[in-house]
């Protein structure tokens, strides 16, 4: 049980939220759950994840102010951040990555999609 | 080749030509037109001037010319008579001396002589006299120079005195000078009957010298004779008439010596010719006859003419001036008529030049001051129309730009609305997808419960993607107006109840209030529609306020309408988002708009079918936390 890695997930809608804790416990990893920008940043800080999958559109804070306050504190700068939008806009998709993810999926995404990204986000976050 | 060469001369030469003539066009031709009057002007006055001054010359020169030479006719007639009578009395006296036929034996030579000399003593200008007999023999002589002695030994019958006067005729023999410079003539006359003799006289022509020289014509004016054959015989210089001198060449001698023929009209006189001396003259000329000779009394012409002249030079002066005058007088005009048409030229170029607010002066008080204020007038409706057009295009341009701006907005909106509307079904979407490959990845591994749990989700995804779908429709055609309302009657009442019995199941925390008038009048509008309306409204409250509490729903008649209001004790709607919160897709962001699934289409449906019903819909909010009330209208039945 010490090798599963912390994933956390921070998502706002609820049937996103509960289907991705459900895959990846299933896939082998321990999921961390926030519903919001705020939550998920406090508990990057304190449960120190290995993989942040962060859905880019929050309430209040947004998913590409989550990556500069996670940019912009110590702890957080390291942490691999997996992008999982509905927005599939190209302007999106160029933003986010050079702000700097691990991996940029687009909604809708399978249970297999979601762990094979999640996989190899890790894949390069340890190497 | 040949054909190459003319045909690049004409294509390349007619580029010129125009440009040539379009630098004429814009060089300005100032003063054109004062010129062309000027010369107009000019032309007319010398020419009436100078045709005058002409026609006055030439009939001055024709009376002048007529009048000199009917003096000089005159004049000639006067020493033609004075020779003639000179002329005649000789013969006649001659001819007294000769006595009749029948007495011409008896008169003896004694008495011829005394007869003779009494003759001399009558006419001091015969100064001899002989009478020739039968024979040709003179037998008696008179001579106031010579001896008295006949020359009876010598034989004269074959002189021209003896044979052109016998038998009764009288001869005049050529002119001739004795002692160089006396001019005698012979005059004989035959005794009548054939075989008679001849009384000849010597006459001294001195008579005709001094009427010669007595003829004065002007300063250079002088008369001279001719006798029959154009010889010259009498001249105010005598030196001319000793040479001797032949005339006959002269024109004017030539026209009159001629006889005159009886019953034909005497030849044109010439009256310009060439005088003995050779100078250009004025002539006339009568004939003297007896003895055939003309009288010519000539004038030169530069003296003739010398009135002429005068007048001549008069009337060049008074063409100089006048020429001048017209000159002057036509520039005066010119510029008077010019200066109008120059102010009319100036403002019409200031005009086309776009100075609109220029007015043209010109106060002539003719045509060209009712053209300048016609085209004042024009110029006035251009301003006029001018600043309507830049209004108008102003006008245009803003109506343009405004419609450009809410194309742009509404093109903004569309494309929101696009990825507004994917993002929409993608959440369900996502929630199917990812529930359905989680189902199929693990299988037997999820827990019975959870199963069920994402079969529901699944469901509930579907059904929202199909309410978003068919709200997204009815969005659509509500916007293109395509949605068919039919107007009915309907109890708002009935209506009222029957949604909040449909509601009430779902809202066990909730309390229906209605107030509904049993007085209430029946509206205008299609029920069905006004039921989504009021579903969408008590669904909203019941949604928006998640802590429970009354939802009121109250209907009243106002003003010909009926209006409804829903009012609930929940969130509340910041004031700044109560218009908005009937655009499409426009969600307040908070936790429990987050958690509560809509379509975002709602509001913007109801606002659709209200306002197609010809009603309003509105909201109004205290404020965040306390509630939010709902109103809209549907015209009475009644009233419509």
């Amino acid at each position: 049980m010490s090798n599963r890695s912390t994933v956390l997930l921070v998502e706002d809608d609820p049937d996103l939220r509960r289907f991705a804790q459900v895959t990846l416990r299933l896939g082998g990893y321990r999921p961390l759950i926030a519903a919001d920008g705020e939550t998920g940043l406090a508990l990057a800080r304190k449960a120190r994840p290995q993989l942040m999958v962060l859905d880019l559109r929050l309430p209040e804070l947004d998913g590409w102010q989550v990556l500069q306050a996670l940019r912009a504190t110590p702890e957080t700068a390291e942490l691999p951040v997996l992008v999982l939008t509905a927005s599939a806009g190209p302007a999106d998709k160029d933003r986010t990555l050079a702000a700097g993810v691990a991996g940029y999926l687009v909604k809708p995404v399978s249970a297999d999609a979601l762990l094979d990204a999640v996989e190899r986000a890790l894949a390069r976050g340890s190497a | 080749m040949n054909e190459a060469v003319p045909a690049a001369g004409p294509s390349a030469r007619p580029p010129a030509a125009p440009r040539a003539r379009c630098a004429a066009a814009t060089g300005r031709p100032r003063g054109q037109l004062v010129r062309k009057y000027v010369v107009i002007f000019v032309v007319l006055v010398s020419g009436a001037l100078l045709t005058s001054g002409l026609i006055e010359l030439y009939f001055s020169y024709l009376e002048n010319q007529s009048a000199l030479v009917a003096l000089q006719r005159e004049q000639a007639a006067t020493a033609a008579v004075t020779i003639e009578q000179f002329v005649r009395e000789i013969q006649r006296a001659v001819d007294a001396t000769i006595p009749p036929a029948w007495a011409a034996d008896v008169v003896s030579p004694e008495q011829r002589l005394d007869d003779f000399r009494r003759l001399s003593r009558q006419a001091p200008a015969i100064t001899e006299i002989d009478y020739l007999d039968a024979t040709g023999h003179e037998v008696v002589r008179y001579s106031r120079i010579t001896m008295n002695l006949p020359t009876q030994a010598v034989d004269h019958s074959a002189e021209p005195r003896f044979a052109e006067a016998r038998g009764g005729r009288t001869y005049f023999s050529p002119v001739y000078f004795r002692n160089q410079s006396e001019p005698y003539m012979t005059i004989a006359i035959g005794d009548p009957g054939a075989g008679g003799g001849v009384t000849a006289a010597e006459v001294s022509l001195k008579l005709l010298w001094e009427v010669v020289t007595q003829i004065r014509i002007g300063h250079a004016g002088y008369a001279y004779v001719v006798d029959a054959s154009g010889r010259l015989i009498a001249h105010p210089d005598i030196s001319l008439v000793l040479q001797p001198t032949d005339l006959s060449g002269l024109s004017q001698v030539q026209a009159a010596l001629p006889p005159p023929v009886p019953g034909e009209p005497p030849p044109d006189p010439v009256t310009i010719a060439r005088g003995p001396r050779g100078r250009m003259v004025l002539t006339a000329y009568r004939r003297i006859d007896p003895p055939g000779w003309t009288v010519f009394v000539e004038q030169p012409l530069d003296e003739a003419f010398q009135p002429l002249f005068w007048s001549a030079a008069r009337t060049a002066t008074l063409l100089l001036i006048g020429l001048g005058l017209a000159v002057l007088a036509s520039f005066v005009l010119a510029r008077r008529m010019v200066r109008p048409i120059q102010a009319l030229q100036d403002g019409a170029a200031r005009i086309g030049g776009g100075a609109l607010d220029q007015r043209i002066e010109v106060h002539t008080g003719d045509e060209l001051e009712t053209l300048a204020e016609e085209f004042n007038r024009m110029t006035e409706r251009l301003r006029d129309s001018y600043t309507n057009l830049e209004q108008k295009v102003a006008e245009r341009t803003r109506e343009l730009a405004e419609a450009l701006a809410q194309l742009e907005v509404a093109n903004q909106h569309k494309s929101d609305l696009l990825s507004t509307v994917s993002h929409e079904l993608r959440t369900p979407l996502a929630a199917i997808k990812g529930y359905a490959t989680a189902l199929l990845r693990f299988g037997p591994r999820i827990r019975p419960a959870e199963r069920r749990e994402f079969l529901e989700a699944i469901d509930r995804a579907a059904d929202q993607l199909s309410a978003l779908i068919e709200d997204l429709l009815l969005a659509q055609r509500l916007e293109a107006g395509r949605l068919p309302i039919t107007p009915e009657p309907l109890s708002l009442a009935e209506l009222a109840e029957e949604v909040v019995a449909e509601l009430a199941p779902r809202a066990v925390d909730h309390a229906f209030v209605c107030r509904l008038p049993p007085d209430l009048p029946l509206a205008r509008g299609d029920s069905r529609r006004v039921r989504q309306v009021l579903l969408n409204l008590l669904d909203n409250a019941v949604k928006y306020s998640p802590g429970g509490g009354e939802i009121h729903l109250a209907a009243d008649a106002r003003n010909g309408d009926v209006l409804v209001s829903v009012r609930d004790e929940g969130l509340g709607i910041p004031a700044e988002h109560l218009a908005r919160v009937f655009e499409r897709f426009h969600r307040l962001d908070t936790n429990v708009t987050r958690t509560t699934r809509g379509t975002g289409l709602g509001l913007a449906i109801c606002q659709g079918i209200v306002e197609a019903q010809g009603g309003r819909i509105w909201a109004e909010s205290p404020g965040v936390g306390q509630g939010t009330t709902f109103w809209f209208t549907i015209p009475c039945w009644e009233d419509t």
